[in-house]
């Protein structure tokens, strides 16, 4: 039986349709990651997950018991708010120890719990600053530490690194991968930096307009996207997509559009039709010794070490962007042959955005 | 920046610019208040046909004389008192209504602005229309005889007991705004994190309310409360309105008290040293208030 479970959440602010019917299944010690643009209806549903907003249709249970009509207090839930929230006029000790010492526990069990979990988030010498004084990082790790206090049995993170800089970001999503693996508890993780979703997360569930438009794990949605708007979305840097034109020929079809001429040999249709291309940026080969598709001019280059990341502009102005590894060094303002790797290639619907091939 | 200008001989424009509120500042504060302290260590009273800076210098003798005076003391006691009370009420007012407002309620765009004009309202106003209120065939008065069944009438404004009722409901219903609005403002400036978060660690609304939001707002209640008492000590134009002080000296004030020796007695010298004294009193009390506040900053 799995452990907490979505039904049909439906949610109307006004004219907006902010939750439209998500079912989600989260199994006991799952690392879910909820991920889509702003305004997507993201944070609203872990608001309804966490008992601060009431869906106007729809249920959560948590092992078949009913949640709507439980108060977050009632909930056994911890949570991580994007503008951290600690409480700013008592001292880190006190921050986590708050969940406890409302609870009337004693004065030694709760000297001893804060300690444990400074220990294992390594801020034991905070314990005395106020949280006025921290850093950042410090931050996200007392408001982490405050939610461990009561022992939940799953942790919601809203958008919890988002004010923080790239470095610290890897560090504390590192930190809190660790967390998980440690607590095997259920982690539900909202983000709109789907970078994150991907290295973190044992399932993810894109989400677009208040509808969930695909659930998995991350390779599978990588590899196998649904549609238009997740290929582009999922995967950095984003999937290349180009508007063109695709011709029935005899063993396949060709597709035309930005100067690129790609056979497509898996897809046959019996007439012409305008669709999109999608191929990701690691799927385009830049080279001199390869039979072309077409041609692309180089605009930029970003040199990364490990791999170079190529700025292409194609025909009527068409950017694209090619991963290749660091030994393709072509110069700048260089015409360039260009091929797209056969077997990885997506065609998607152009006004509809559903995947027509594979 | 001045430095700057100096150096370079130009034309100090800050100081220009600064000129006009401080030489109204020197006319109306600075220069009264050396008066003040003149007049308070000499025997001045224009009835006495003598200049004021050819007045006897008595030294501390007026601040002994009103110290003594049982009519200042008491009317310092009775302001302080009507302030108690005052503040008390007003607060606790201000404080529900502010908390129904933070919260989920329909028509808060028509309360708000209704709720805050009292405010608005010219103390002569206020004070005519209590006096309307309390007279003897008001409508209190009315209501009372409606409620008991017998008729009631009580002159308040000439009752030695009653005759502060009046005045402490008007400072009441006139000045309840500003903690109304001082305390929502506190209010509103908690951030939802922090509440959601205490609630979600299983904070009761009791330990809500007791341990993040009254904590939080530790330092602006007594902001609150250090504006409105100022206010409220020198009360005075509902005094003047409704009882004159009366009956005989049972509602006067400090304010009033001062007003009568002064201008209407010419006590000039005397009510200087009473002046004095208040506001050394009143200045080492706020000072002290403030200061938790500003020492919880640091």
């Amino acid at each position: 039986m799995p452990g907490l479970v979505l039904n049909n959440i439906s949610k109307r602010y006004g004219d907006v349709q902010a939750l439209d019917g998500i079912n989600l299944q989260i199994q006991d010690g799952e690392f879910c990651v909820i991920v889509g643009p702003s305004g997507s209806g993201k944070t609203t549903l872990l608001n309804i997950i966490a008992g601060f907003t009431k869906p106007d249709d729809g249920e959560v249970t948590v092992d078949g018991k009913p949640y709507n009509q439980l108060s977050p207090r009632d909930r056994n839930i911890g949570m991580v708010f994007q503008d951290i929230g600690l409480f700013s006029h008592l001292t880190v000790r006190k921050n986590i120890s708050f969940g406890l010492e409302i609870k009337k526990s004693s004065k030694k069990d709760i000297d001893k719990r804060v300690e444990e979990i400074a220990d294992r988030l390594k801020i034991r010498k905070l314990l005395d600053k106020k949280v006025r004084l921290l850093s950042g990082g410090e931050a996200q790790r007392v408001a982490i530490g405050r939610t461990l206090i009561t022992d939940p049995s799953f942790f919601l993170f809203d958008e919890p690194l988002g004010n923080l800089d790239a470095n610290l970001r890897v560090e504390m999503l590192t930190e809190i991968k660790r967390l998980h693996l440690h607590l095997k508890k259920t982690f539900i993780y909202v983000t709109h930096d789907q970078e994150q979703a991907l290295s973190a997360a044992s399932r993810v569930m894109i989400m677009k307009d208040g509808k969930a438009l695909q659930k998995g794990p991350p390779r599978e949605i990588y590899n196998n996207p649904i549609g238009k708007f997740v290929a582009e979305f999922f995967g950095v840097p984003s999937m290349n997509l180009i508007d063109g034109t695709i011709i029935p020929e005899e063993d396949g079809s060709l597709f035309q559009g930005a100067g690129l001429n790609v056979k497509v040999k898996g897809y046959s249709q019996s007439k012409k039709a305008e669709v999109t291309l999608g191929v990701r940026p690691t799927d385009v080969v830049v080279g001199n010794q390869i039979t072309e598709d077409g041609f692309g001019t180089i605009n930029s280059l970003e040199l990364l070490g490990d791999k170079n990341q190529i700025y292409l502009t194609l025909e009527q102005e068409k950017s694209i962007i090619a991963v290749t590894s660091p030994e393709v060094r072509p110069e700048l303002e260089e015409r360039v042959k260009i091929k797209l790797k056969e077997n990885r290639i997506f065609l998607f619907d152009r006004d509809q955005g559903g995947r027509l091939y594979p | 920046m001045s430095e700057r200008i100096k150096r370079k001989g130009k034309i100090p424009v800050n100081i220009i610019m600064l000129l006009p509120t401080n030489i109204i500042i020197l006319f109306l504060i600075i220069i009264p208040t050396i008066l003040v302290i003149w007049f308070s260590l000499v025997n001045f009273q224009p009835t006495f046909g003598i200049n004021f800076w050819e007045s006897k210098f008595v030294f501390l003798d007026n601040y002994f004389k009103i110290l003594m005076d049982d009519e200042f003391v008491k009317a310092v006691i009775r302001t302080v008192y009507i302030s108690l009370i005052c503040l008390g009420v007003e607060f606790t007012i201000g404080l529900l209504i502010a908390s129904i407002l933070t919260g989920n309620i329909h028509g808060k765009k028509i309360l708000y602005p209704l709720l805050i004009i009292p405010i608005m309202i010219p103390p002569i106003v206020i004070g005519n229309n209590f006096w309307l209120i309390f007279s003897a065939n008001g409508p209190v008065n009315q209501i009372i005889s409606i409620i008991l069944n017998t008729e009631f009438k009580v002159s308040w404004f000439s009752h030695p007991k009653y005759a502060i009722i009046p005045i402490i409901l008007s400072e009441i219903w006139h000045w309840y705004p500003l903690t109304f609005l001082i305390l929502f403002s506190g209010l509103v400036n908690i951030s939802t994190s922090e509440i959601r978060a205490a609630k979600i660690l299983g904070a009761t609304e009791w330990q809500l309310s007791w341990r993040i939001k009254f904590p939080k707002l530790k330092g602006i209640i007594t902001i609150a409360l250090v504006i409105r008492m100022m206010e409220a000590l020198k009360v005075f134009d509902v005094v003047h309105l409704l009882t004159h002080g009366g009956p005989g000296t049972r509602t006067e004030t400090i304010s009033f008290y001062l007003f009568k020796y002064g201008f209407k007695y010419s006590r000039i010298s005397y009510v200087s040293a009473g002046a004095w004294i208040i506001l050394f009193i009143s200045l080492l009390g706020f000072s002290l208030a403030l200061r938790s506040v500003l020492v919880e900053r640091k």
